[in-house]
């Protein structure tokens, strides 16, 4: 059995930048598949099953799309982890939140507004976190509902329903329906001109802003400091929480064990991850605490020959 | 003024971006403003941040319609921008005493008719229109209004506030006048069949008719606050001059509208114009505040708190 140290499924931006962290790393033999039509969890590794139909073997498994997630692993996974903690093989996804951390009342600051973030909002919100969603690029959202018969249309044709037109336009009588104020419907709504962005499926995540339980925030984030974000409409959002959702592009140290990475940003930690601005003044530190799986690639050592 | 690179500028916007916090605005100097400054400068700074945040509202409908991801970018920050001066004044007036606890300064009708306008229709029209009318509003506000506010207060607060702000909006004007210029290039017969069309647009003409009682108001306000109006239209010849060194920035018919535009203002003796937009100034003034439509919510998003 050929196994490979990391298999990344997607093609999108995300695969893209992790690829290009992980060679900047040196790690150069891994495999990226556009996509997988089936993956098994087996007793130390996970098998996929590729385009070509061959059967693939890797330790690390990394999926880059919510959807796509949804698709080979099941509805069930917000409320699932995937991963024992003596298992010795990882999936690295947002949902393995780690117990101890308690988001109860805290403040929370989630980076980006991509899949990951429509994934991840509801959860951190049921989990009563004080919720700030700062995006950069949005996303189109449409009902779960849809999630199967698209799934189908592209099962059977081919086609890639998710990226459509058609699921756009139906995203944006979506947002409509949920978000009533204007001005958030505005931020919200994909712009079409964007590189069209595969839609997201959730049936919470408009309602979050509509209902005022989480704020959006649409400035550019300038950089993580001791208190929190700043962005630059000139302020500082204090968070208790930093969840990057935008894979590491603050972040200049990329630890590959997380996907996405979580901080805490606090009093009594020590240490925070350098961010890209290298004038950073920090009056205090904090340290980066995260999704504790094992053996991240980077303790891993040099990865199998496949 | 020579086109400048884009992605030279994002980078160097990126780079110069500071917050509220890195200013301590209890420092001291807030004395210095005398009894007798005070109502005017209260009025000023109110009108000075609406200003910058209608503005910011207008940098926004700009991402929208960017042609390229870069300046989609650099007028995402633009628009972060405008709305962090308009904080940073609204930090100045409460250290001054100028706020009523914690309540944004009241706009005036003109300046709550335009915040609608773009509200509604700012995101559908074309990027000639705002791309063209913004760096006029940024040059008076740059070369006149803000240079006026430092030559008059004496708070070292208020000049290491506005010495970040002014380097902001000089990279504004920089990425203006380069945009002003790249859309003169192109069939000079075409670029004038779009302005016309445009301007037949019955939602532009509304927002003109909202826009000449604003300039008009603004001119008297700071006019009362002792600024000369030989100084303000000093400074809107300088969108002529900058704007028409080039050739494609001669071309762009939406740079000759205003220009002449700004010639028929600064000419106090052309009653045809001036004597019914000051009417029309008297009678939006006179629009009782519950016929207006309640602000748009991005109105909200104003504070002068460091920390969110």
């Amino acid at each position: 059995m050929n196994q490979l140290e990391a298999i990344i499924v997607g093609n999108n931006e995300s695969a893209q930048k992790l690829i290009y962290r992980l060679k900047k790393q040196g790690l150069s033999r891994l495999l990226q598949l556009p996509d997988a039509s089936q993956i098994e969890q087996q007793t130390a590794v996970w098998r996929i099953n590729g385009e070509n139909g061959a059967d693939l073997y890797t330790r690390h498994l990394i999926l880059t799309s919510v959807a796509q997630a949804r698709r080979l692993l099941g509805d069930g996974i917000p409320n699932q982890s995937f991963i024992e903690k003596e298992a010795q093989h990882s999936l690295f996804s947002l949902w393995d939140w780690p117990e101890a951390l308690s988001i109860a009342g805290k403040k929370v600051a989630l980076l980006g507004g991509g899949n990951w973030a429509v994934a991840l909002a509801p959860e951190l919100i049921k989990r009563g976190a004080q919720l700030k969603v700062f995006q950069r690029m949005p996303v189109p959202v449409v009902p779960t509902g849809l999630q199967k018969p698209t799934a189908s249309i592209n099962y059977f044709t081919g086609l890639k329903p998710s990226s459509s037109a058609a699921l756009r336009s139906l995203s944006n009588i979506y947002l409509n329906y949920k978000v009533k104020d204007p001005w958030i419907r505005r931020q919200l709504s994909a712009n079409q001109r964007s590189l069209f962005p595969p839609t997201a499926y959730s049936d919470e995540y408009y309602q979050l802003f509509s209902s005022g339980k989480a704020k959006l925030i649409t400035w550019p984030v300038v950089q993580l400091v001791a208190q929190g974000i700043q962005t630059a409409e000139g302020l500082i959002h204090e968070a208790d929480i930093v969840v990057d959702g935008l894979l590491f592009e603050h972040i200049e140290q990329f630890n590959v064990s997380m996907v996405p990475q979580v901080y805490l940003v606090h009093d009594d930690y020590k240490q925070l991850p350098r961010v890209v601005q290298p004038d950073l003044k920090l009056k205090r530190q904090a340290q980066l605490i995260a999704f504790q799986i094992k053996q991240g690639l980077n303790s891993s050592g040099a990865a199998t020959a496949y | 003024m020579a086109a400048i690179d884009l992605e030279k500028m994002l980078a160097k916007v990126k780079a110069s971006q500071w917050a509220l916090a890195d200013i301590d605005w209890d420092a001291p100097g807030a004395e210095r403003i005398s009894e007798k400054q005070w109502p005017k400068l209260k009025a000023f700074m109110s009108d000075l941040m609406w200003i910058e945040h209608v503005g910011a509202r207008g940098f926004a409908a700009l991402a929208k319609k960017a042609p390229t991801e870069t300046l989609r970018e650099i007028y995402t920050y633009f628009h972060a921008e405008e709305q962090r001066h308009a904080n940073a004044e609204m930090a100045l007036m409460r250290r001054w005493g100028m706020l009523d606890g914690d309540d944004l300064p009241e706009p005036n009708n003109q300046l709550r008719l335009v915040i609608q306008w773009l509200d509604r229709y700012s995101d559908e029209m074309p990027m000639e229109v705002l791309g063209s009318v913004i760096p006029m509003l940024e040059i008076a506000l740059d070369g006149a209004l803000c240079k006026f506010l430092l030559e008059t207060v004496d708070d070292p607060v208020c000049h290491q506030a506005f010495e970040l702000i002014n380097g902001d909006e000089s990279r504004h004007l920089g990425v203006g006048f380069t945009v002003l210029e790249l859309q003169g290039h192109g069939e000079f017969y075409q670029l004038l069949l779009k302005t016309t069309g445009t301007l037949l647009r019955p939602t532009l003409i509304l927002g003109i008719l909202s826009y000449l009682p604003l300039l008009n108001r603004m001119r008297d306000n700071v006019v009362e606050m002792g600024l000369g109006e030989e100084q303000l239209y000093g400074v809107m010849t300088k969108f002529k001059t900058i704007g028409g060194r080039t050739r494609a920035g001669r071309r762009n018919p939406w740079y000759q509208i205003i220009s002449r535009h700004g010639d028929i203002m600064i000419n106090r003796n052309n009653r045809l114009y001036h004597v019914p937009v000051d009417l029309a100034v008297k009678a939006t003034s006179r629009i009782p505040k519950r016929w207006l439509p309640a602000s748009p919510s991005w109105v909200k998003e104003l504070t002068w708190e460091p920390v969110a």
